[in-house]
C-alpha cells in the first residue's frame, strides 16, 4: 500500500474515510463496531480505513480501561476503542472549512463552473 | 524524541517471509546483518531506528547498549528505560518471528509500569496483519497464539496502549514517524 504523501489529499479523495473522521469529531473514544454499522461500510474497508487513517497518525487504536486478554477461537483478545487524535481534529477541521469555503465559491460562480463541479459540491 | 524499539530478533525456525528489498536500503551502513541471504527481525529493527532517527528522533534498542560488569539485562533495560529518557517504547511485532523475547520484555515493561518505576513513557504496539488482527465487530485486537502461553505480556490494563496494525514496511515506518510527529 503506498498512501498519499499528504493525508488532507487522502481525505479529500476518500468519502468513507471523512466519514469515520467526522464520526470521531467529539474526540472521545467509540466502540469501533459502532461507527462501522452506522456508516454502513465494509468490516474488510473499515479495517483498511482504520489503517490508513492510523497510518497519517489521525486516530487511534487504543486498548480499553478495564479490559484483560481475554481467549478467543482465534487467539488472545483485547478489546479497543477507536479515537481521534489531536491531529487528526485538527485535519478534520481544516477539511471542514475548507470544504465550506469551496461550496461557497462554487455556489456564486456556480454558471461558470462545469456541472459535475457544481453538483458535486452542492452536496458538501 | 527518545524511542525504546523493542522487538524480536530471529524469525521461527523455518520460516522464510517475503521481505520487500527496500528494507537493506533502511540499514545504517555500518550495521553488521545478522541473516545472510535473508534480513533478519533484529535487521528490520535496526532498519527503522535508522529510519527514525533521519526523521530527527533519537531511537535505540537493546542490542545497541553495553552492560556494564554488574549489570544483568534486566538492569540494562531499566537504565535504557530511565538514563536513555524513553519518551516512546515502540513494540515491532511481525509475522513469524520468535516472540518469546519480546513477551518478556513487554511483561518488564508492565510491572515497571505498575510499580510506578515508569511513567509518562507511551506504549505502542505494531502487530503485522496476520501477527494479530482488528475484529471491528467484537471491538477487539487478537493476537494469534495457539496453546495455552499465559497472557500476562498482553494484560495492558490500565496502561493507555495503542496498537496500530500494519501490512507492508513502508506503512510501519509511516505509522512510527507520524506517531513521533504528532504523540
Amino acid at each position: 500500500m503506498q498512501l498519499e504523501r499528504d493525508p488532507l489529499t487522502y481525505l479529500f479523495r476518500s468519502d468513507d474515510a471523512r466519514k469515520v473522521m467526522a464520526e470521531l469529531r467529539d474526540g472521545e473514544p467509540h466502540l469501533p463496531s459502532e461507527v462501522r454499522r452506522k456508516l454502513a461500510v465494509h468490516p474488510q474497508s473499515f479495517r483498511e480505513l482504520v489503517e490508513h487513517l492510523d497510518a497519517y497518525g489521525l486516530v487511534d487504536l487504543a486498548v480499553q480501561k478495564g479490559s484483560r486478554a481475554e481467549r478467543t477461537p482465534q487467539g488472545w483478545g483485547v478489546k479497543v476503542v477507536l479515537q481521534a487524535t489531536p491531529a487528526g481534529l485538527a485535519l478534520l477541521e481544516v477539511l471542514e472549512r475548507a470544504t465550506h469555503d469551496i461550496a461557497d465559491v462554487v455556489h456564486r460562480k456556480g454558471k461558470l463552473l462545469p456541472p459535475a463541479t457544481v453538483e458535486r459540491w452542492q452536496e458538501a | 524524541m527518545r524511542v525504546f524499539l523493542l522487538g524480536p530478533s530471529k524469525w521461527l525456525p523455518e520460516a522464510r517471509p517475503g521481505l520487500p528489498d527496500y528494507l537493506v536500503e533502511w540499514l545504517p551502513a555500518d550495521w553488521k546483518r545478522q541473516g545472510a541471504d535473508i534480513l533478519w527481525p533484529l535487521d528490520i529493527r535496526r532498519g527503522l531506528a535508522h529510519e527514525l532517527e533521519k526523521e530527527g528522533a533519537m531511537a535505540t534498542m537493546m542490542e545497541l547498549w553495553s552492560r556494564r560488569p554488574t549489570e544483568d539485562r534486566h538492569d540494562l533495560f531499566r537504565r535504557i528505560l530511565v538514563e536513555f529518557g524513553t519518551e516512546h517504547v515502540f513494540a515491532y511485532w511481525p509475522r513469524d518471528a520468535n516472540l518469546s523475547g519480546l513477551y518478556i520484555e513487554l511483561g518488564v515493561l508492565g510491572e515497571k509500569v505498575k510499580n510506578r518505576e515508569v511513567q509518562g513513557t507511551s506504549l505502542r504496539i505494531f502487530p503485522e496483519l496476520g501477527a494479530a488482527f482488528f475484529d471491528p465487530d467484537q471491538d477487539r485486537v487478537i493476537f494469534r497464539e495457539s496453546g495455552a502461553r499465559t497472557t500476562y505480556s498482553l494484560d495492558w490494563e490500565g496502561w493507555g496502549v495503542r496498537i496500530s496494525l500494519w501490512s507492508d514496511y513502508r506503512t510501519l515506518r509511516q505509522m512510527m514517524v507520524s506517531r513521533l510527529r504528532t504523540g
